[in-house]
């Protein structure tokens, strides 16, 4: 028999007669996508939020369900045991569900701040819910023999979870210039020092270890997806795709006619430049106050 | 400076002019009066100058293409043999006051106020 989980809900409403039975399903879809997205950490990746996840966590953490506590909200839910097909996967099936609730228990309890996306899974479970306004906390306990634990998600820890998330660096696909000072081959890191001066730590998959090699203490473009500090701003980490290296850069450089003569009506014709008839168009109001700031100390510093 | 005395044409926008437009910095609103019905120019040391500070101050991808998207509103002008020539003479003439139309179409980088900024053909 699997690892068993108990998921209560607590609350007026929380009653079998009285609660909804589509919060009974939010419920449980709610546990098991945390748990799943636990498991993409205990293996290093994490789970898409959408679409379809990997076999492994998803056979690793398809819960069943043994049954409902009458009197209460409680959905007993279970792990899959040993009865699937061990060799399709590369990790231990059960070891894998279980490790994926010690780390989910781990988050939602606070004693583990990393697992971002486990966080946002567990406020969007309580929120879902209503927890704090239709109902009380969502509580989760497991069997375990030795230490069994319980931890209760009420208006507090969803406080907690959702700072955690909304302070957690912020990714996006984009491009960072400096020069690889250092790289780990074994274990396919490096560091980026910025045009800034500051580090940022890389990610690079074995294929990619050739460019990193040749690129090390050359100025690069580095182009993969950045996650920045949410307060400052600043990349943090690069998770990288593709390398544009130094002679690169300098590569598409032309000249140009130096000797023509254009007037600036040709130019701007040829460039497709008209008179200003809206100052608005000429705005970026996109950039923050921080982001100008920098570029304009850079400027000056030139 | 009033719109009546800016001569008509293109206007020649520095970085610093540059930056007050685009994202309102301190004389915006009394240098958007001036601009208001002139094409505008920029040379090519000022976009080096902007892409570089862009670069340098670690902005993203898509806050460099709306950077791009902006600088493409003016007329960049190249350094053609017209242009060093201009600077040259210029240059030769005048010494450091020269810096109008010089740091910004041949890369000196100075400073310079907005009431400076030249006009015209460069």
């Amino acid at each position: 028999m699997g690892t068993v989980l108990r998921v209560r809900l607590t609350g007026a409403d929380a009653e079998l007669g009285r609660v909804a039975a589509g919060d009974v399903a939010r419920l449980l879809l709610g546990v098991e996508r945390a748990v799943a997205r636990a498991a993409g950490q205990v293996l290093g990746r994490q789970v898409k939020s959408t679409g379809r996840r990997g076999r492994t966590i998803e056979e690793a953490t398809r819960f069943r369900l043994l049954g409902i506590d009458e009197g209460s909200v409680v959905g007993i839910l279970e792990l899959p045991s040993d009865e699937t097909e061990e060799e399709s996967f590369d990790v231990d099936v059960p070891s894998l569900g279980e490790l994926a609730l010690d780390a989910a228990f781990a988050t939602a309890g606070g004693e583990e701040t990393e697992h971002i996306d486990v966080a946002d899974a567990l406020v969007r479970l309580v929120d879902e819910l209503g927890v704090g306004t239709r109902l009380d906390a969502v509580t989760l306990e497991d069997d375990r023999s030795i230490r069994p634990r319980r931890v209760v998600l009420d208006y507090t820890a969803r406080e907690r979870l959702h700072e955690l998330v909304s302070t957690a660096p912020r990714t996006r696909d984009d491009s960072l210039i400096g020069v690889l000072v250092e790289a780990d081959f074994e274990r396919n890191t490096a560091r980026l020092r910025t045009a800034g001066g500051r580090p940022v730590s890389v990610r690079f998959e074995s294929d990619l270890a050739d460019s990193i090699h040749k690129g090390l203490r050359l100025p690069a473009e580095l182009v993969g997806e950045v996650s920045y500090e949410p307060t400052s701003l600043e990349a943090r980490s690069v998770s990288l795709r593709r390398i544009v290296r130094s002679e690169q850069l300098t590569m598409g450089l032309d000249a140009g006619d130096f000797w023509a003569v254009s007037s600036i009506g040709e130019l701007a014709a040829a460039q497709g430049v008209k008179p200003v008839e809206d100052v608005e168009a000429l705005r970026d109001h996109n950039a923050s106050t921080e982001e100008v700031d920098r570029l304009l100390a850079a400027v000056s510093a030139m | 400076m009033r719109p009546d005395d800016v001569p008509p044409g293109p206007l020649l926008v520095d970085t610093d002019g540059f930056s007050w437009i685009t994202w309102r910095r301190d004389r915006s609103t009394e240098f958007e009066a001036l601009i208001e019905g002139h094409v505008l120019a920029l040379s090519f040391a000022t976009v080096g100058e902007l892409r570089a500070g862009a670069l340098i101050a670690e902005w993203g991808e898509r806050r460099r293409r709306e950077l791009e998207a902006r600088i493409a509103q003016y007329v960049v002008l190249t350094a053609t043999d017209p242009v060093t020539q201009r600077f040259a003479s210029i240059y030769a003439a005048f010494g450091d006051s020269s810096r109008t139309v010089g740091s910004t179409t041949c890369g000196s980088r100075r400073r310079r106020s907005p009431s400076r900024i030249g006009s015209g053909s460069v």
